[in-house]
């Protein structure tokens, strides 16, 4: 009873990989990003509004989108938030920074990285632009990063 | 043939999850795998209602719900009570990945145990493994502590 040992603590591991196919229409919004980038979404015909990253169904009318619309690469950081605690999980090293992103002319908005600047400087409101990788594989990280305008 | 469909490429996106845990041995765990580390030896608790030596240990006899009490050796020789052969293998928890097939995986029941652990067998072809066939548990030379001190266990030819 009297042991002063400390714990005893195991290590346990699972890797999991996975692949799914990303659809007709992701794969031209990926190929968009990787061959032209450009951003890309489409036009719902029932409330005209451009979703982004495109979707094959308008999630609000229930129809299926149509037209294609090249978006961005600039927009509006709606909000975002500061990740300190470092994972394997993460993409980059840490502090990083997650912000929700109103592109121009989209009606949806998308959560990427922010980058090329320090993480007190972000505020919400601003404008910022996609920043494509240099090597692109038909990704969502084919966009690096957004970073201020 | 829908000709959009064939001119247009689709992506297949790969990713992988790592999921690194960890977590405590409690208690007898933590006595099982000292013992295993530093004497080589394999350690189950009785119970003092019912007599079953519990391997690996634990706190508490699930037939009778009393305190397990004396730490008693098994093994290192058992028979095997349930055997397979494994194609299709599941996560290894101490790599995170799965291990080379084809392998032999099996119930032993160590000598002087009630219940029988799950361990990796030498012996992996199924027309070889069966039931009742003896076997013994290789240990590492240098262990760490950990369920994998025990290598495999390997079949004891039966005497002539």
């Amino acid at each position: 009873m009297n042991d002063t040992r400390e714990n005893m603590i195991l290590p346990g591991k699972v890797d999991l990989p996975f692949s799914y196919s990303a659809g007709k229409t992701a794969s031209r919004f990926f190929l968009g990003l990787r061959d032209h980038k450009k951003i890309l979404g489409k036009r719902c015909p029932g409330c005209q509004k451009i979703i982004v990253p495109a979707q094959l169904f308008c999630k609000e009318c229930f129809v299926e989108t149509d037209e294609w619309i090249e978006v961005g690469p600039e927009g509006i950081l709606l909000t975002f938030t500061v990740v300190y605690r470092a994972g394997k999980h993460q993409p980059i090293s840490t502090p990083l920074a997650y912000g929700i992103i109103r592109l121009d002319g989209a009606d949806t908005s998308i959560i990427h990285l922010l980058g090329e600047t320090d993480v007190s400087k972000l505020r919400a409101g601003m404008r910022v632009r996609a920043v494509f990788s240099e090597r692109r594989k038909g990704h969502i990280l084919d966009i690096q990063c957004f970073r201020p305008v | 043939m829908n000709r959009n469909l064939q001119q247009e490429e689709l992506l297949r996106i790969a990713t992988q999850m790592n999921l690194e845990f960890r977590f405590p041995a409690g208690i007898h765990y933590e006595r099982f795998f000292r013992e295993l580390k530093e004497t080589g030896r394999i350690m189950g608790v009785r119970c003092p209602e019912c007599k079953r030596v519990l391997v690996p240990p634990r706190p508490v006899c699930g037939e009778c719900f009393v305190r397990t009490g004396e730490w008693v050796e098994v093994g290192p020789e058992g028979t095997v009570i349930a055997y397979t052969s494994i194609y299709f293998p599941f996560i290894d928890g101490s790599t995170g990945k799965p291990r080379s097939i084809p392998y032999g995986a099996g119930l032993i029941q160590l000598d002087g145990s009630f219940s029988a652990i799950n361990h990796i067998l030498e012996e992996g072809d199924p027309g070889k493994l069966h039931i009742g066939m003896r076997v013994k548990a290789v240990l590492k030379e240098e262990r760490e502590g950990n369920i994998g001190d025990i290598l495999y266990f390997k079949t004891i030819e039966p005497e002539e």
